[in-house]
């Protein structure tokens, strides 16, 4: 049989493609070459040994015919892993996949047929771009980051290359780290991004994550030497405020400070250290972002979407749709960064999109919005009236530079990173009540330092300096500020220059007025006005801002305009 | 020298390497991709047919392994015929994201190479690409792609004319944008100061300098180009025996520098080999015009604004070459418009 068919397909051209306009052509050729077959066929049924050297001339490499042992391999893999009921619906899936690298070892010397088909690796790639293509709508929608205009070879929309990139990132998921006995792999956390070796560099809120086999290793930080145990997973992520290593074997984790470095060292055999090449860093990496791990229950295109673009939440607390982003590989390969065309006068930005936590305003009408002025009823954001609420995942955009920073703020898309103080009233059962965040504000510093009836400030200018430098952050000095003041109240002490008592001033929530407060900073990022504001009929000259914020002119929102991307 | 000694050679960095080795090994033709893997990285060719006919659209995209950082955009690839290609059919910039497009390849059996700026691609290659394939593959520095096309220009023997090919492009550039302007004009500055090129090549490189774009050239450095002048005295013995070449550049280099507001003692060179190869007298200056004995060999004459005429002889003094103040004295001396400068000149006269 197997002699027979390998001389039927010798010809490639009986397998001609042309016509076939759809992207994954090829799987279009081969249930049309089965159809034919089977009603050719006595009972109507086409046999699987000419389903598989069809889809073996079709992704496959141009040497025609396959060795007998890799036609065998993959008839008895899809003998054994595919459920009888679904072979049909899922052999070209297989042949797929199986060419990828599923269920069979590829060495990295291999060529030929053993190593992956690069027709296999194309068709998957249309199937990963078309994942892409859908995440990039939702992305557009969201953040104004947007992906293909229809024309899929443009640079300026080449969502297939990026499809094959974590095409790659799916079938050889990991990458071998040559380190010798004695050498050791510096880890370095630099201001908003860590540097690892010599040529890999983490941006904030992403991962790099290691495997570390054989005999184990150590991390070496600040001097003091921790040992990796064989089969440990280290996650190195870059945090705004610096770098957290966690080793999942000894369930540590560490914590670098910019300028502190870290060296993780393999002892005293070489180790064997693999680089993730994906880098979401979750428990289930392993079973979702490898194609090791398909299921031929469920289809390849299904399994493929999961992988990039994330799997979807099943409910709870956690919003649907787009959270779940973060948890697919398009979302790491955007965090690492990409051109993209933004704004009506298309400036191409190098930009990268991150996850965070943000704080939106909340009118009294319900409404959640962003800018200053609420869209629905048209009032203006007021701290004594209104909400500052925290939204879980949040999505923005960030330049890689200052430029594209700067460029971003004009488009009114940038976010800045504060601190909150948030409110913690509670009712009886213990429930928050009013769970609002509010700024740090030079005003609440105002209120401690000067008399409430003068308005004359109640220290002499030589004795603040005396205390205030050894707070290390703003919240640290207000509390400073207000227990010195409390300390003069209990002394019945009176302002020197109108005489009048003075009484304490606590610290409370502008909205419910509660005093009880949260005992640390909460960091939210907040979206920043646009850099220039250009009034209701001033030209906007040049560069100027795409957006026109002007005082009457009512919101606007940046979010809506049309965004091209390029990966 | 093995292929894989000879693509070692062309680049230092590792992944580079790689990658020039995996694509000499890259096959494709309109029904054959390519996929290939390296320890490093791997390539990947996906050739598609376009709807219009018999053309193919060929996407090619390099994977490094472990997230390493490669700069990518020091490359360029190009796509030979599989059997009897030894000058490349095309060629593609990379991005600095390792990955270009091929966007119109007839139908055919074709093999990849990847070589760097700098290399004979310009002077090998059968076709230029159109402006439409440069407008696509806009991640390209306009910097490089004039400087490649000026080689081009300077270094191509076959076809004839892909040395006026290349200056032709470099004249759609100058009429671009500012940053494609830029590099474009300076690669025709570059051309026209080569006395090594063909009278007709530098002579049509000359009317892409207008005073408009010379504005644009006003911070460049001309020290190179007054070397080069200078250093090929038989050259400029070839520049003086035609008549109308010389007409062009005195007339370009004068718009070059009356647009600058102020000479350096650097670029003196430049400036000290128009004027010392003429005699004085010969010498007149005139707008945006420095050129031998103006009126005569031309047959014309140029009627300098008295503003832009005086700006060049003030900058021309306070640059303070020696030579460059004597003839300018001389100037004065017998040209009759002299007389409205005095001035200006006066304090620079020795």
């Amino acid at each position: 049989m197997y002699d027979d068919l390998s001389e039927e397909f010798l010809d490639y051209s009986s397998l001609d493609p042309a016509g076939c306009k759809e992207p994954v052509w090829r799987a279009e050729v081969f249930h049309q070459h089965c159809k034919r077959r089977a009603a050719a066929a006595e009972y109507g049924e086409v046999d699987l040994e000419f389903q598989l050297m069809v889809g073996m001339r079709l992704l496959g490499p141009e040497d025609w015919p396959p060795p007998r042992h890799v036609y065998e391999h993959l008839r008895r893999t899809v003998l054994d892993q595919i459920p009888l009921d679904k072979r049909q619906e899922r052999l070209f899936d297989a042949i797929m996949a199986f060419g990828c690298g599923w269920r069979r070892g590829i060495e990295s010397a291999a060529s030929g047929w053993e190593a992956r088909w690069p027709g296999a690796l194309r068709s998957l790639t249309a199937l990963s771009a078309r994942s892409v293509r859908s995440a990039d709508y939702m992305l557009r929608r969201v953040v104004g980051l947007g992906g293909s205009d229809g024309s899929e070879y443009k640079p300026g929309s080449s969502s297939e290359a990026v499809a094959y990139q974590l095409v790659m990132q799916l079938v050889r998921p990991v990458d071998r780290l040559c380190l010798e006995a004695g050498e050791s792999f510096p880890i370095v956390a630099r201001e908003n991004a860590i540097e690892i070796g010599r040529e890999v560099e983490v941006p904030p809120g992403g991962k790099y994550v290691l495997e570390v086999d054989g005999q184990g290793a150590f991390i070496e930080i600040k001097v003091v030497c921790h040992g990796i145990a064989a089969g440990a997973r280290v996650v190195i992520a870059c945090r705004d405020w610096g770098t957290e290593i966690k080793v999942s074997s000894a369930a540590k984790t560490f914590r670098l400070k910019p300028g502190d470095r870290a060296h993780l060292c393999p002892g005293r055999v070489p180790a064997a250290i693999f680089v993730r090449e994906c880098t979401c860093g979750s428990i289930r990496c392993a079973e979702r972002h490898r194609i090791e791990s398909w299921n031929p229950q469920f289809s390849l295109r299904a399994f493929v979407a999961v992988a990039v673009k994330g799997v979807k939440p099943r409910g709870g607390n956690t919003p649907p749709g787009l959270v779940s982003l973060q948890q697919g590989m398009y979302y790491q390969h955007l965090n690492r960064g990409t051109e993209a065309l933004v704004g009506d006068k298309r400036h191409r930005l190098h930009l990268r999109l991150r996850l965070v936590s943000a704080a939106v305003k909340q009118c009294t009408c319900g409404s959640v919005f962003l800018e200053d002025i609420c869209p629905e009823c048209g009032d203006r954001f007021d701290p004594f009236r209104m909400k500052m609420v925290k939204k879980k995942a949040f999505l923005i955009l960030e330049g890689r530079c200052p430029e594209d920073q700067t460029r971003l703020e004009q488009l009114g898309k940038c976010f800045v990173r504060k601190g909150f103080l948030r409110c913690n009233d509670k009712d009886a059962a213990g429930k928050r009540t009013c769970d609002n965040y509010f700024e740090l504000t030079d005003s609440l510093w105002a209120e401690q330092v000067y008399c409430r009836a003068c308005g004359q400030p109640i220290y002499q200018k030589e004795e603040l300096p005396k205390w205030l430098p050894t707070a290390a952050t703003r919240l640290q000095l207000l509390k400073r500020l207000q227990a010195q003041r409390r300390r003069l109240v209990k002394r019945q002490a009176k302002c020197p220059h109108c005489g009048k008592q003075l009484h304490e001033v606590s610290l409370q929530c502008p909205l419910c007025c509660s005093c009880q407060l949260g005992q640390n900073l909460v960091f939210l990022y907040e979206r920043k006005p646009p850099l220039m504001i250009v009034k209701p009929g001033e030209a906007a000259a040049g560069d100027g801002p795409d957006d026109v914020y002007g005082e009457n002119a009512g919101p606007v929102d940046g979010y809506k305009e049309e965004v091209e991307y390029d990966a | 020298m093995t292929l894989n000694q000879s693509i070692a050679a062309r680049f230092t960095n590792r992944d580079l390497v790689e990658a020039g080795q995996l694509a000499e090994k890259c096959r494709f033709s309109e029904r054959r991709g390519d996929a290939l893997e390296g320890v490093r990285l791997s390539i990947f060719v996906d050739p598609r047919p376009k709807a219009s006919g018999r053309w193919l659209r060929v996407l090619v995209v390099f994977h490094v392994f472990g997230h390493r950082n490669v700069d990518w955009s020091g490359c360029i690839l190009t796509v030979r015929e599989e059997r009897s290609g030894k000058r490349p059919v095309a060629f593609a910039f990379l991005h600095p994201g390792g990955r270009t497009v091929f966007e119109r390849l007839p139908f055919g059996r074709y093999r990849l190479s990847m070589q760097s700026y700098g290399h004979d691609i310009w002077t090998e290659a059968r076709h230029l690409p159109t402006l439409e394939q440069i407008d696509q593959q806009d991640w390209m520095q306009p910097e490089a792609v004039c400087r490649a096309l000026a080689d081009r220009a300077a270094h191509t023997i076959e076809p004839k004319n892909a040395g006026a090919e290349a200056v032709a492009t470099l004249g759609v550039f100058a009429d671009r944008s500012a940053e494609m302007a830029k590099p474009a004009v300076g690669a025709c500055l570059d051309i026209l100061c080569n006395p090594l090129l063909p009278l007709e090549l530098r002579s049509s490189a000359s009317h892409f300098i207008t005073p408009e774009k010379a504005a644009l050239l006003s911070d460049i450095d001309l020290t190179p180009f007054s070397l080069h002048l200078s250093r090929h005295p038989p050259g400029l013995k070839k520049i003086l025996r035609s008549e109308p070449l010389e007409i062009k550049l005195y007339k370009s280099l004068g718009t070059l520098l009356s647009a600058r507001p102020f000479i350096g003692n650097d670029e003196m060179a430049l400036l000290e080999v128009l004027v010392a190869r003429s005699q004085p007298g010969d010498v007149t200056i005139g707008p945006d015009v420095v050129y031998t004995a103006g009126g005569s060999k031309t047959g014309g004459r140029v009627g300098p604004p008295a503003e832009s005429a005086e700006r060049l002889l003030t900058a021309l003094a306070r640059s303070g070459g020696r030579s460059v103040r004597k003839a300018l004295v001389e100037i004065l001396k017998t040209q009759s418009g002299g007389d409205r400068f005095p001035a200006a000149l006066r304090k620079f006269t020795p």
